[in-house]
Order: structure tokens, then C-alpha cells, then sequence
């Protein structure tokens, strides 16, 4: 077949829609958590257009974290929680984690309400992240979300009760492979909890230290960090360490 | 005056007797008076159909030629509701309606006559609906305002006159149907002038030293020699769209249809106009002359027909169809401009100005269904008070500058609703908790002092000593002692990172 002049010019307008509709589409890419961690992460860092669960056992710590996550995602980012719920994500205060409170819409849904808007918030390309606090998510909802974020590509995050532990755990410890939470739709889960401050004594609390435990991630493995919030560099510097042992 | 405008004029003879008997059918067919407190006396002010009782008589006057009459006060209040209300349905024959008070209605129907088959369907379709909603009405076109509302009072019934006919149709009305006040009226009758007519027979110069320059300008409207455009109800909207149905509707569905059709237009006017609405308005003509509203307010200008015709759907089941709805309006009340929408490069203005359009659809969604103060944004604010730090504000809005020093200090990433009472313990009258309800605190870093805004009147809470604790168990809270004499109070009042 030969090509005359013009059909060529047609065929290269084609192409450049194409791409155009490639480049476009979803802003697509990954949100990197901290350097060192993304290396493990499969797709180097948090992927948009997908939700992440965050267990929620620690009001303060996880709270920090998705604000941190929501900062990171850079743009509008909405945060979706009962209007009963114990507090309010603070702007003062996530400020200082890199979240711009102009950027910050705060949603007071609960039940069928919170899942709805979470899902109209997800599929809007309008907002780069979402937080949603969602006590009970079946599975088939669960999935919902997961298609309204890969229609956004949005970056979802659900914060999500966790079941009562053992007496014996320790928050401290990441319990890997108990997870009580049960299957789920997610891209990865994770769980934080608080350490002792860096540097911490009486009269100093100290920098913020957290553990990060990746329970599950598709197409990775799961690992567990500590990690120190750098106030002066804005930053969670991974520790010396590395990666921590996984404790059965 | 402005070439060829033409004008409805409506004169509802007994607008207060007519609203008593819509209102409680019972009376209809009695003998029914309304009075009401002229100083020392009580006058009758309206009587209804058949009653020989001329306004302005002395009750008691009245009582005694009259036997079985039924006395009610009269509410002139109620009236020009009503009146206002019967003006606001007259807007859908044309966007220029006035109440003329206390019992007209002023309708500038310039090219609007030919939607019911010219002046003469329109008035009589105009008058049928009023006289079926039980209003004893005369109408009257002319081409100005004044002119037709003397003709509506005194004139031949369903007058129409054009320009050049209106003078001559004007002049043998009596002097009271151009209404100059009972004064003018008074003294022109001592002057022996009891029509237009004469009024217009004699020299202009005299006249207006004897009775006042405005009588003149009441003679040169009612003539048709100046014009005074009326002032209508409520501005014309920029941009409207209409739909007659052929048979009242009265189910959701037939009025969602209605507003497809009716915002697939608007929004292509609003398109060529380059504009967009902010606030929507339908209004639903009833066939009982009353009128049905619904609105919306959007966050951003839009004019996406789908996106604003979802928004007005939900409120639908609102609207009481009655015995149906003969006409649907739709308006975009209020307006911005709104530029040609442009495909962009990616990170372009033309994107950054898309993606907030698409912010503000997405908040219009949300706030539909959540309701209006479930969805907000937290703005920086200068207090030093915790809870005052920020306030609440609209999504769409431009968001706020921090203040100077906002934010520096430490704070929590989530303050609790309000501060929760804790059994606390400490070891010096002001110095840190060693324990905090049940939990042992392993380090606490403070105090920072927070005196309350003393300068404002009202109860004030005591100043609050915070503190930053980690408890045993590795929670992080920001809890505070609350001095008001005696033994300090303490409570936890937000989550640190």
C-alpha cells in the first residue's frame, strides 16, 4: 500500500492524538514516601490512580502520615471522616508536615455518604489525593474505589480501624502476619506506629520516629522501616539501619 | 419615549375581597365588606361584587342602609403580597412585570404578543387565567404604561389602541382613571374639569401653577406623549429559556425531561455570550396563577448542562405540581463570564483553569448531597487561641495568606473536638503530668502558656498551661492544665505527629 503526501499527514495527526491522549491521561506516576523506601516499593513509591490502606491504630501517627502522603501527592487533596470522629485533621499542625491548608478539603460524611464521596472524590481528576476514614468497606466497595482512582488518577488513601489485637502486642511491634483486617482491593497496606522520640528524655519529646510496616503490597514484598521526621529538611529520613527484621 | 413599546395594563376591581373568598370559598356569594381605622372612624375600604356599599363610607353608615352585611378588616399587607405575587406569575407572558399598587399591574409586552397569537389572544389568555384563579380582572393594552391602566379602569373592555389611537381613546375617561391623587382630583373638580379631555383643553402654562407640574406629566403619559418605563419586579435575568407545555405536566420525570431541553439551551446561549451561571432559578408556572421555585448556587461559573442540570434534578421532588404546570422558566440569575474552554498543553493556564473548573463541579456534587457546611476548608486565622486558628470557609473561594507566624509553633495534626476532661497527676503545683489517666508519661516538653482574650466581653475561660507528652504506650499528646484556682483541670486536647 502506498501512502500519497496527505494520508501521511493524517496518519501523523493521528499519532500525535494519541500520544497527546497518552501523555494526558492519568497523572500517572508514583507518590515516593521517603528515599530508601521507594527502592522497595514496587513502581518506586505509592502509585496514583490506585488506594492504599492505612491501618489506623494510633490517632497521631497515622494521622501525621497521611497528611505527609496527601502533602507529597502535590495539589487539592480532600480528607473524608465522620463528623463524630474523635478529632479534626489540623491544619496547623500538618502544615508543618508539607500539606498547604489551601489545598485541604475537609468532608464530614459517614456510612453510605462517606463512601459515595469518596468515590466522586477519587474519580475527579480535580484532586491529586484523598484520605477517607471508612470503619466498615466490603469488598465489593473496596473495588469500587480502586476503579474510581484508576478513572481519577487519584492517589487514595483508607484509613481503616484496626481489629483488636492480642493483649500481648506491643505496639512497637509490626505483627506481619497476623493481619486482621482481612482481603481487600488495596494496591498496598500499611500500618504506623509511634517509637520514642529521637533524642527523647524527660523534658524532650524529641523528633517524631515511627515505624512504617508494609503489610501487603501487590507485586512486592512486605518490609518494615523506622523513620525520624527531619523538621529542619522536611523530610522522613529512613534510619541508618535500614530495613528493619520482620518479627514473625 | 421610546418608539413603539406596548404595554398590558390589569385592574383588579375587588383584589381584597377576591383574596378573602379564594382563600374560604364559604363567603363567597355574601354580603361581604372590609373596613378598616381611618383616625376616629371606620371606613369601609372594599366591598364585594353586588354590594351597594361605596368605598370610603362610614361603617356604621353602611350597617344601617345595608341590613346582613359581613364585616372583615381589611389587611392592605396581604393585598400587596398578593399583588406582587400575581405580578411575579404575569412574568410568563413577558420578563417586564410590575406590581402598580394597590390593585394594578403594570406588563411591558413589547414582542411578546405573538407567543399567543397577538395582543388581542394574549390579553383575553392573560385575563381567562386570572378570572379561572377566581380574580375579577379588566385588562387593557396601550402603548404606555399609564395610558393602558386608565383604559383598564374606565375604558371599554379588552381595550386595544395603538399610538396614534391612544389619545383619542384617553380623552372622554374622568380625570380619576389617570389617578392623580384625591387633592388634585378635588381641586380640579372645582375648576369644573371632570375628564382627560378637559384637562387636555386648557393651557398647559396656568394648569401646572394651579395644580402642580405632575399632573401635566400624568396627562402627557396617559396621552401617549412621554413614557415612563415601568420598573419591572425583578430585573430580566441575562439569559432565560422557556417551555410551554401543550398539557400541564404534574410528575418529576415530564419536569426533568422539561429541564434537559431547557438547560441544553440556556447553556448554548450562555455559550455564545461567553458566560457562565452561578445561580440558576426554575420557576414552574402553575395552572392556578401561583408560581414554584427552585434554585441553585454553583461554586464556580459553569455552564456544563449536565453537570448543572444534576444539580437542579435532586431538588425537583420539591416542586408541588398542583393541578399541573403549564410553563417552565428557566433563568441564570446571576452570571460571570467564563471564557471559550481551550485544550491545553500539560502544567498550560488553559489546564490549571480546566482542572479548577472540574474543583468546582466537584464541590457543587459534594455539597448537593452532604449539604452545604459538611464540605469546607480550613483557612489560616490570626489567633493565638488554639481553637481559633483557622476558619472554616468555602472550598471555592481564594484561599487565605497564613499570618505572620502561623503554624511556627508546635502543634497538633489532629485537635479533638473539644478539649476531653483527663484524670492527670503532677508532681509540682505547675509543673508536668507524671501520669495520665491509666498511662505513665515517659518525657513531657512545656510549658507553653496560652492566656485567654481577656479583652473580649464574656465568660472567659481560665489560661491553659500546654504541654507535649509521650505516654508509655508511645502515644503523642498535646494535653493542657486549665488554672482557675485551686486544683488545676487537666485535659487532652489534640494528637501530635
Amino acid at each position: 500500500m502506498t501512502q500519497s503526501p496527505d494520508d501521511r499527514a493524517a496518519l501523523v495527526s493521528v499519532l500525535r492524538g494519541v500520544l497527546a491522549r497518552h501523555q494526558a491521561a492519568p497523572r500517572a506516576g508514583v507518590v515516593g514516601v521517603a528515599r530508601g523506601i521507594d527502592e522497595i516499593l514496587p513502581g518506586g513509591g505509592l502509585a496514583r490512580g490506585a488506594v492504599h490502606e492505612v491501618l489506623a491504630s494510633e490517632t497521631g501517627c497515622c494521622t501525621a502520615f497521611c497528611g505527609y502522603l496527601l502533602g507529597r501527592a502535590g495539589g487539592p487533596a480532600a480528607w473524608i471522616a465522620p463528623p463524630r470522629a474523635a478529632g479534626l485533621p489540623w491544619p496547623p499542625g500538618l502544615a508543618a508536615l508539607g500539606l498547604d491548608p489551601a489545598g485541604l478539603i475537609l468532608l464530614d460524611a459517614t456510612g453510605d455518604d462517606a463512601l459515595w464521596a469518596a468515590e466522586q472524590a477519587l474519580r475527579s481528576p480535580a484532586l491529586a489525593a484523598v484520605a477517607a476514614v471508612l470503619p466498615r468497606l466490603d469488598l465489593a466497595s473496596a473495588r469500587r474505589l480502586q476503579l474510581a482512582a484508576e478513572a481519577g488518577g487519584t492517589l487514595g488513601l483508607l484509613l481503616r480501624p484496626e481489629e483488636a489485637r492480642p493483649e500481648e502486642a506491643r505496639p512497637h511491634e509490626a505483627r506481619l502476619h497476623q493481619d486482621r483486617v482481612g482481603p481487600t482491593a488495596a494496591r498496598t497496606r500499611w500500618r504506623v506506629s509511634s517509637l520514642p522520640g529521637a533524642g527523647a528524655a524527660p523534658h524532650r519529646l524529641g523528633a517524631a520516629r515511627w515505624r512504617l510496616s508494609l503489610l501487603l503490597a501487590r507485586g512486592g514484598r512486605p518490609a518494615c522501616w523506622d523513620v525520624t521526621w527531619d523538621n529542619g529538611r522536611k523530610a522522613l529520613i529512613l534510619d541508618e539501619t535500614g530495613e528493619v527484621t520482620m518479627h514473625g | 419615549m421610546a418608539e413603539g413599546r406596548r404595554h398590558l395594563a390589569l385592574w383588579f376591581p375587588r383584589l381584597a375581597t377576591d383574596r378573602l373568598i379564594r382563600r374560604d370559598p364559604a363567603l363567597a356569594g355574601t354580603s361581604l365588606i372590609l373596613w378598616a381605622q381611618e383616625g376616629q372612624r371606620r371606613l369601609v375600604t372594599a366591598a364585594a361584587e353586588g354590594v351597594p356599599v361605596a368605598a370610603g363610607t362610614p361603617l356604621a353608615d353602611a350597617l344601617a342602609a345595608t341590613p346582613g352585611l359581613l364585616c372583615l378588616p381589611a389587611d392592605p399587607a396581604a393585598d400587596a403580597a398578593l399583588l406582587a405575587s400575581l405580578a411575579a406569575w404575569c412574568l410568563c407572558v413577558t420578563p417586564l412585570a410590575a406590581p402598580s399598587p394597590p390593585d394594578g399591574i403594570a406588563l411591558d409586552i413589547t414582542g411578546c404578543a405573538h407567543l399567543k397569537g397577538g395582543e388581542a389572544g394574549l390579553l383575553a389568555w392573560v385575563t381567562a387565567r386570572l378570572r379561572a384563579a377566581g380574580f375579577a380582572v379588566r385588562g387593557a393594552i396601550a402603548a404606555t404604561a399609564l395610558g393602558a391602566a386608565a383604559l383598564a379602569r374606565a375604558g371599554q373592555e379588552g381595550a386595544i389602541v395603538t399610538a396614534g389611537e391612544q389619545a383619542r381613546a384617553v380623552l372622554p375617561l374622568p380625570l380619576s382613571a389617570i389617578r392623580p391623587g384625591a387633592e388634585t382630583l378635588e381641586a380640579a373638580a372645582r375648576l369644573g374639569l371632570r375628564t382627560v379631555g378637559d384637562l387636555a383643553r386648557q393651557p398647559r402654562g396656568p394648569l401646572a401653577r394651579r395644580l402642580g407640574p405632575g399632573l401635566l406629566r400624568l396627562l402627557d403619559q396617559a396621552l401617549g406623549r412621554a413614557d415612563a418605563p415601568i420598573v419591572p419586579l425583578r430585573p430580566p435575568p441575562p439569559a432565560r429559556a422557556v417551555i410551554d407545555c401543550p398539557e400541564p405536566i404534574l410528575t418529576a420525570e415530564a419536569i426533568g425531561a422539561g429541564l434537559a431541553a431547557l438547560m441544553a439551551e440556556l447553556c448554548g446561549d450562555l455559550a455564545r455570550a461567553g458566560l457562565g451561571a452561578r445561580r440558576l432559578t426554575l420557576a414552574c408556572h402553575r395552572t392556578d396563577a401561583t408560581v414554584q421555585r427552585i434554585g441553585i448556587g454553583t461554586g464556580e461559573a459553569s455552564r456544563d448542562a449536565a453537570h448543572l442540570a444534576r444539580l437542579l434534578a435532586a431538588r425537583i421532588e420539591r416542586i408541588d405540581p398542583g393541578f399541573g404546570i403549564e410553563r417552565l422558566v428557566l433563568a441564570a440569575e446571576v452570571t460571570e463570564t467564563l471564557g471559550a474552554r481551550q485544550g491545553g498543553l500539560a502544567g498550560s493556564a488553559a489546564e490549571a483553569a480546566a482542572r479548577r473548573e472540574e474543583l468546582g463541579r466537584l464541590i457543587d456534587r459534594l455539597r448537593g448531597r452532604l449539604g452545604p457546611r459538611a464540605v469546607r476548608r480550613l483557612d489560616p486565622f490570626p489567633s493565638h487561641w488554639p481553637e481559633h486558628a483557622v476558619r472554616a470557609a468555602d472550598p471555592a473561594s481564594a484561599p487565605r495568606e497564613p499570618p505572620e507566624g502561623w503554624g511556627a509553633k508546635p502543634r497538633p495534626v489532629r485537635l479533638a473536638r473539644r478539649p476531653r476532661p483527663i484524670a492527670a497527676l503532677s508532681l509540682l503545683p505547675e509543673g508536668p503530668p507524671v501520669r495520665l489517666g491509666e498511662r505513665r508519661v515517659v518525657s513531657a516538653e512545656g510549658p507553653e502558656r496560652i492566656l485567654p482574650a481577656w479583652w473580649k466581653p464574656g465568660g472567659q475561660p481560665g489560661a491553659r498551661d500546654y504541654w507535649r507528652v509521650e505516654t508509655e504506650d508511645g502515644q503523642r499528646l498535646w494535653v493542657f492544665a486549665e488554672r482557675t484556682g485551686g486544683a488545676p483541670a487537666w485535659f487532652i486536647h489534640g494528637w501530635l505527629a
